[in-house]
């Protein structure tokens, strides 16, 4: 049984002056600042920290690493919080996960028992047969399945990122990693050392815990870092992932830091590789350097009484450093025979410890704790002792190195036999390994190797290349074991401790066909648990290698991604950035009771009225328009200039119609579709001068046609300027039988017919502002479209509304707007088109010039023409008829030949109207358009030729109407 | 001293682009500044060249070329300008913004995403201190908000 040492160790992290109190299980406990939840638990006596995955067997500690994912625990409102890694905090009330009527008496450790039953793939082959009772298994396994349960009373948090910048970035704060952070440093570079722990020191603070010369050297280590200007220290700290251009975004106790460096030493240590025996998962089992970190960094003694297994001189240092410390070694059963004959193992020997050469351990005793160990020889054959009686089991048989950054930086790793262990073989320039990770083992190995991948870093920052990938400074002695593995004829020897795989599923799986490692993965699961892999891949890959007869380089490993520990989702989810555009008329707007819409980015007013109810206030904003004067805000259009001596000549090439012969003062209707001859977008050319246009575009494409203006001039090499003024500029349109006689009011420019045709464009001033008109609308009115900076535009809005008071100007929104250009049959890109559709689907080939020599998407469209396989055509439907939605199917024969783009009831017309694009053939015979709305009822609609309204345009000319009275009422 | 953030009024701006703009800006004695993406400080504000040919012009007078022939061509711009001011301005910077601040001093300029939308900084060298940050008149609203609510937040963590 697991106990806290009496006399504090040298480097301990806890603090024994104060205690904390929490609980587990309803049991009342105590700890220390500084304690884990496993190491409180622990050193409380208590060993069964949780349930496994699949059997529900009982677990505890085995790395102290990060890595003890059947050592879970929940509180009220979080769930799967590792034990190994988390404070435990003053109050805590911890549950274990997956378990369910506490551990000791878990109702699904009967489970276990029936586990021949559930062998690899069995989701895969059962259930399926009798379907009836699948909904009971697909329950069943529901409810089993899966390890904490989330609080789905949660509420949302967010934990901010935030962005960081060095010259190197030092991955692991361990020997290696402090002294590639000081040499970096005493380079002048600017460095960041992040390590997942609390403390620095990595395996120099346990592994070398009962060394004073290393204790000394730590400590001057961590003076030094401590006191460089150039080096910044993230601790508790854990760079998931590694991305490109070395972005290494870090998950630190304040969220993510997202940093960028230059050069990346990768300095990340080794991953301890347990062993497969029967009942290796019991708790009271655990690796030599977990055993090590709860002795050095809590001051806890993992057992009274442990067998070691060995395949390396660590586990021999290990052994005789807790002998030190009061456990009492039983035996070393020899499974590798590096470090058999080291200073530390004859130590051992002269103290009494018996030596089991070729050794291994067949079975663990003890149902919820250890109670012994049977042995067995690594031949298979008998063991120089039978049965041993221990509380606990030390297992250092291999090691795996954290190298998943370099991986993901392009580095490759092979297996090195003289280390029996996998090492880097290839790595980028300016992303190197160093210390354990590399192969580098005693600690002069450690610094020398640290400063020589510095060395490489910097020449290669500075462009150099002749330190490419190199390593001087590895080890020559085995540290594991080729093959730690013990079969039993009664299994239980796990090689995933997290999904309860047993060495007979992976060998089953590979017998089953799936002898590639990543079809492996996939069917057996090997590797896909909480700690992706991080004990399990090495074994698995030795495994299937020993199947097929191969080595462990031909077999191959599988893809070690981001993010490399989990991470919380209020860290992924970082501070909301949601752009939201305002017009410079948006408070306005608000005063006169808008409500408004999103439109993009975008903040539109979708109608005026307050309380009113939206259907009746957007009806009188149309009667508003087509019977006196309405004015919206159209500042959200996309408005753009462009200059210079080849002005022409780049909307000529980017626009379907002739732009070069448009005259100045005049603008024109222009259609931009891509290289396959689809619209993007469409607005208003207007030309103020020979080397001088003014467009617009839709509010949801500016950016874009911005974008698509700026590479064209680029990609032709044309002396032209474009600026995108969008922002910078509001405008509102004018618009209905008054729009003249009020704006005239205003500007010191006249607007009859001869000095300011329809489709003309003026620079005008309202009071002090400078204007550009335009005589454009989009809703079949008279109409005039203001555009002025963004500054001016509020008094150029209350200018218009006093001056049009008498004439009853009411502003309307988006909602009006939508029905006034419906009635007039004008489509809206993006609603009434999408990602197939062409001028000719739409019905306006007069909009597509094939006679100019070149425009984008003219080869396109050229090849098109006259073959469109749909068109835009215009219905209505009995004032009585329910009103179908947009995207609803138009069908034929029971078969679907279209549907609805747009469609809305006519406050003039008085019955509704709309568009759909239907198949050419139904469009071309004129047939009543069959509509199914909601619920699948039909509705036939009749088909009417667009414009729905005033088809001859006589409206928007001056003049018409002359007055009030001829208008609609 | 804590970070405020506080609007500026007082700069008019206009974009000056096309050939001439240098000549343009020589004829009132205003400088101009010799590489692209950098900037230089005048009595009455600054002058940043944001492109090959092109320059934004920030005056306190208001500013506009002296001859009203084109080119270049002249055009307001309406930027909502805030100020930032606080020894961590920075620390804000950098939960918003990719570029490395840190190595930014008195008189640099730089142009980018800020929160995700298109915005300018520049270190100002005046008496005030602190940055100035503009962007687009329509994204005003939501900088600042954005500006405020990261300085909220780090007073809450850091007080």
């Amino acid at each position: 049984m697991p106990f806290r040492c009496y006399e504090p160790r040298p480097g301990e992290w806890i603090d024994r002056s104060r205690k904390l109190r929490f609980q587990f299980e309803g049991h009342s406990y105590t700890a220390h600042p500084g304690d884990t939840i496993s190491s409180a638990l622990l050193a409380n006596g208590v060993s069964l920290l949780g349930r496994s995955f699949k059997y529900h067997r009982p677990r505890g500690v085995v790395s102290m690493a990060n890595h003890d994912v059947n050592a879970l625990f929940e509180t009220g409102d979080d769930t799967n919080i590792r034990g190994d890694i988390t404070p435990v905090q003053d109050g805590m009330e911890l549950h274990p996960v997956n378990a369910r009527g506490g551990l000791r008496k878990d109702r699904d450790r009967y489970l276990d028992w029936f586990g021949r039953f559930m062998p690899v793939g069995f989701y895969y082959k059962a259930f399926h047969r009798p379907r009836s009772l699948f909904p009971f298994f697909e329950r069943m396994i529901r409810e089993r399945a899966g390890l904490g349960r989330v609080n789905m009373q949660w509420s949302a948090r967010r934990r901010p990122k935030r962005y960081g910048h060095c010259d190197v970035m030092v991955v692991g704060g361990g020997p290696a990693g402090m002294s590639a952070v000081l040499e970096a440093a005493a380079q002048g570079l600017e460095v960041i050392l992040a390590d997942e722990n609390p403390v620095l020191g990595g395996s120099l603070g346990y592994q070398w815990g009962g060394d004073a010369d290393a204790r000394q050297w730590l400590g001057q280590l961590l003076e030094e870092v401590d006191a460089h200007p150039r080096i910044t220290v993230m601790t508790s700290s854990v760079v998931l992932g590694y991305y490109e251009d070395h972005w290494l975004p870090v998950a630190t106790p304040d969220g993510i830091v997202k940093v960028r460096s230059r050069g990346v030493v990768v300095a990340a240590g080794l991953l301890e590789q347990p062993a497969v025996f029967r009942n290796n998962d019991r708790p009271g089992v655990m690796l030599v350097s977990g055993a090590q970190r709860l002795l050095e960094r809590f001051g806890i003694m993992p057992c009274r009484e442990a067998v070691v297994l060995a395949a390396n001189p660590e586990a021999y240092a290990a052994a005789r450093q807790l002998q030190e410390a009061g456990v009492r070694i039983r035996g070393i059963a020899i499974c590798g025979e590096s470090g058999s004959d080291s200073e530390h193992a004859r130590a051992l020997t002269r103290a009494g410890v018996p030596l089991w050469p070729a050794t291994t351990i067949h079975e663990v005793h003890g149902r919820n704790s250890v109670s012994g160990v049977s042995l067995i020889g690594t031949d298979g054959g008998s063991s120089p002792v039978d049965r041993i009686d221990c509380d606990g089991v030390l297992v250092s048989t291999g090691w795996a190195p954290a190298a998943h950054l370099l991986y993901q930086a392009g580095g490759r790793l092979r297996y090195d036999d003289t280390l029996e262990m996998q090492v880097p073989s290839e790595w980028p320039e300016t992303v190197v390994p160093a210390g354990r990770l590399n192969g580098a083992f005693t600690l002069q190995q450690q610094r020398d190797d640290a400063r020589e991948a510095v060395r490489c870093l910097t020449a290669a920052m500075e462009g150099e290349t002749g330190y490419r990938a190199r390593s001087l400074f590895r080890d020559s002695v085995a540290h594991g074991a080729a093959w730690p593995v013990s079969r039993h004829p009664r299994g239980r020897n796990f090689v995933d401790l997290d999904e309860d795989l047993q060495l007979k599923d992976l060998e089953q799986a590979a017998r089953e066909g799936f002898d590639n490692v990543e079809l492996l993965k996939r069917y057996s699961t090997v590797g896909m648990g909480p700690s992706q892999g991080k004990h399990s891949n090495v074994n698995a890959i030795r495994v299937l290698a020993r199947y097929m007869g191969q080595g462990m380089d031909a077999t191959g490993t599988t893809t070690a991604r981001p993010m490399y520990h989990p991470v919380r989702l209020e860290d992924l989810a970082g501070r909301r950035f949601r752009p939201r555009r305002l017009s410079p008329l948006h408070d306005r707007h608000q005063q006169l009771g808008a409500e408004f819409m999103e439109a993009g980015e975008w903040l539109r007013v979708a109608h005026y009225g307050g309380t009113r109810e939206p259907e009746a206030a957007i009806a009188d904003e149309v009667q508003a328009v087509r019977n006196a004067l309405g004015v919206i805000d159209v500042s959200t259009l996309g408005k753009i200039e462009v200059f210079g001596p080849d002005a022409a000549r780049l909307l000529e090439g980017s626009y379907t119609m002739r732009m070069g012969n448009l005259r100045s003062g005049m603008t024109r209707y222009g259609l931009i579709v891509d290289e396959s001859g689809v619209i993007e977008d469409d607005g208003v050319v207007a030309r103020l001068a020979e080397d001088h246009f003014y467009l617009s575009a839709t509010s949801g494409h500016a950016a874009a046609t911005y974008r698509m203006l700026r590479r064209h001039a680029l990609e032709w090499g044309l002396d032209v300027h474009v600026v995108n003024r969008t922002g910078q500029m509001g405008a509102v349109n004018l618009a209905g039988p008054e729009s003249r006689r009020v704006l005239e009011s205003l500007v010191d420019t006249p607007l009859h017919e001869e000095a300011f045709p329809n489709l003309g464009v003026r620079e005008a001033r309202i009071g002090e502002a400078r204007v550009r008109l335009l005589r454009v609308g989009f809703v079949g009115e008279l109409a005039y479209e203001i555009h002025a900076p963004a500054s001016v535009m509020g008094t150029i809005w209350d200018s218009l509304m006093a001056a049009g008071s008498e004439s009853g100007i009411r502003p309307f929104g988006v909602e009006a707007q939508r029905i006034l250009r419906l009635e007039k049959g004008h489509i809206i890109v993006g609603q009434d088109t999408d990602g197939l559709t062409t001028p000719f689907n739409t019905g306006m080939p007069w909009s597509v010039h094939l006679k100019k020599p070149f425009f984008r998407g003219r080869p396109a469209l050229a090849h098109l023409k006259g073959r469109e396989s749909q068109q835009l055509v215009g219905f209505a439907l009995p004032a009585d008829s329910p009103l179908p939605r947009e995207c609803h199917l138009v069908i034929e024969d029971g078969e679907i030949a279209g549907r609805v783009t747009s469609v809305a009831a006519s406050p003039i017309l008085g019955h509704p109207i709309g568009l759909a694009m239907v198949d050419r053939a139904l469009a071309e015979r004129g047939d009543p358009l069959q509509i199914r709305i909601d619920e699948g009822r039909m509705v036939s609609a009749w088909r009417m030729t667009t414009p729905f309204y005033d088809p001859e345009g006589r409206r928007q000319f001056a003049g018409y109407p002359d007055s009030s009275e001829e208008s609609h009422q | 001293m804590s970070l405020t953030v506080t609007e500026e009024h007082r700069l008019s701006l206009h974009q000056l682009v096309g050939p001439g703009a240098s000549e343009a800006l020589a004829r009132d004695g205003l400088p101009t500044p010799p590489g692209e993406l950098e900037a230089l400080p005048h009595e009455a504000g600054f002058v940043a060249r944001t492109g090959a040919r092109e320059y934004l012009v920030g005056h306190r007078l208001g500013w506009t070329p002296g001859e009203a022939s084109m080119p270049p061509w002249c055009f307001e711009r309406c930027d909502r300008i805030l100020r930032l001011q606080g020894e961590s301005w920075c620390e804000v910077m950098s939960e918003l913004c990719s570029h490395d601040m840190h190595r930014m001093g008195s008189g640099d300029w730089f142009m980018g995403s800020m929160a995700g939308v298109d915005a300018w900084l520049y270190v100002t060298g005046s008496d005030e201190g602190g940055v100035l940050v503009g962007c687009d008149p329509s994204l005003g609203d939501y900088l600042r908000s954005v500006l405020d609510a990261v300085i909220a937040d780090r007073y809450q963590r850091f007080n």
